[in-house]
């Protein structure tokens, strides 16, 4: 009777030691999520002329400028305008602006709101609504600027959209989730 | 004796599990859609419509009207022309082209030609009508030579006809500057 008792303790033992391990590593992993959230990750520093790989493009930044707004309908005085190459690295014919909702490069200047930008391709001022493959393209990225906004040392980020071979759903390949890979901080050129 | 008994059966189960995973196909290839190729000249048949390769020229720019207004279109490589006969077609369709280069990378119909006269993206086939299409892509030259042309239907292609259409051997032998597509 007391070797069973004994028995049965030893078991109980181990399984709980067992259990606290599982349930130790599960909390553990848990929380380093979310710390890694909690905490924003200290982002390289890029400068022009610096190609960034984001996935779906190769992006070289090569200057920003301050641009006066063509039209004075839509209320806003400037424009900020990065110039850029871009190419498609992918093996096919990519719509720009390179997946939904648009995450390639962000602005943040102060308090001032920067919605999304327009891309134009240079080589004949249309908007760009393609990347093909192999085929290397300068762009102009532009943001219409708020109205009361005077222009200040700003800072871009860059955002790298991921890959996955499997998707969760599926188990189909498609392009997921953005991760920000770089800054750029730089005061923008007065317009010519 | 006793704990193998219970472990064979757990070791069997993960195995069989394993080698169905490892050999089941993605979605990706499950759900691509059923190609039919045919060389060039010949007539490719598929569920809706029937394709043959017509003929093909390059250029360095291209010019055509839209709504009466010239526009004119360069590129950073080289525009690739493509007109195909579409033929028995079973039901009113759309059709999107892509050109599959010798790399294997996709180029669709570029964006930048939307509009053109007899191009896919304004054209539709019926029923009882023999007609033609036409593709414009831009595309490195290195991508024409051993190419192929893919038809399908517009829009999601899921389980459906796929016609590959092998272009001629060699290059298009007329190359022009500023080609004016006209319909």
């Amino acid at each position: 009777m007391a070797e069973q008792q004994s028995s049965l303790m030893r078991r109980t033992v181990r399984r709980t030691l067992a259990a606290s391990g599982i349930i130790a590593t599960a909390l553990y992993t848990w929380w380093q999520a979310i710390e890694g959230a909690r905490i924003s990750p200290v982002l390289p520093e890029t400068r022009p002329g610096e190609a960034l790989a984001l996935g779906r493009v190769q992006l070289t930044p090569l200057s920003l400028q301050m641009r006066p707004v063509q039209s004075a309908s839509t209320g806003e005085k400037q424009m900020l305008v990065l110039s850029a190459k871009v190419e498609n690295v992918t093996g096919e014919t990519q719509p720009a602006p390179f997946g939904y909702p648009p995450r390639l490069v962000t602005v943040e200047a102060g308090d001032a709101a920067f919605g999304t930008p327009e891309i134009t391709l240079l080589r004949d001022r249309q908007p760009l609504r393609q990347l093909q493959p192999r085929m290397p393209e300068e762009v102009e990225i532009t943001w219409h600027a708020p109205e009361s906004w005077q222009p200040e040392e700003l800072s871009l980020t860059f955002y790298r959209q991921q890959f996955k071979l499997k998707d969760n759903l599926y188990g189909r390949s498609n392009w997921l989730g953005y991760s920000a890979v770089a800054r750029m901080a730089a005061m923008p050129e007065p317009s010519p | 004796m006793i704990r193998a008994r219970h472990i064979l059966p757990i070791l069997l189960g993960a195995c069989i599990l394993g080698a169905m995973m490892a050999t089941t196909p993605g979605f990706d290839r499950a759900f691509r859609p059923l190609r039919t190729t045919a060389p060039s000249g010949d007539l490719a048949q598929g569920r809706l419509h029937a394709a043959r390769f017509a003929g093909w020229q390059t250029a360095d720019n291209i010019a055509f009207d839209v709504y009466g207004a010239p526009v004119t279109r360069s590129t950073q490589g080289i525009f690739l022309i493509v007109d195909v006969d579409i033929l028995n077609a079973s039901e009113s369709i759309r059709l999107a082209a892509t050109w599959q280069g010798r790399s294997g990378r996709r180029y669709v119909q570029t964006a930048r030609a939307d509009g053109a006269p007899g191009t896919f993206d304004v054209r539709q086939f019926h029923p009882g009508i023999d007609d033609k299409g036409r593709a414009v892509f831009e595309l490195p030259k290195d991508e024409i030579e051993g190419g192929t042309l893919l038809l399908a239907r517009k829009g999601l292609n899921i389980l459906d006809s796929e016609l590959a259409l092998i272009s001629p051997q060699g290059m298009p032998a007329q190359h022009t500057t500023q080609l004016r597509l006209a319909p």
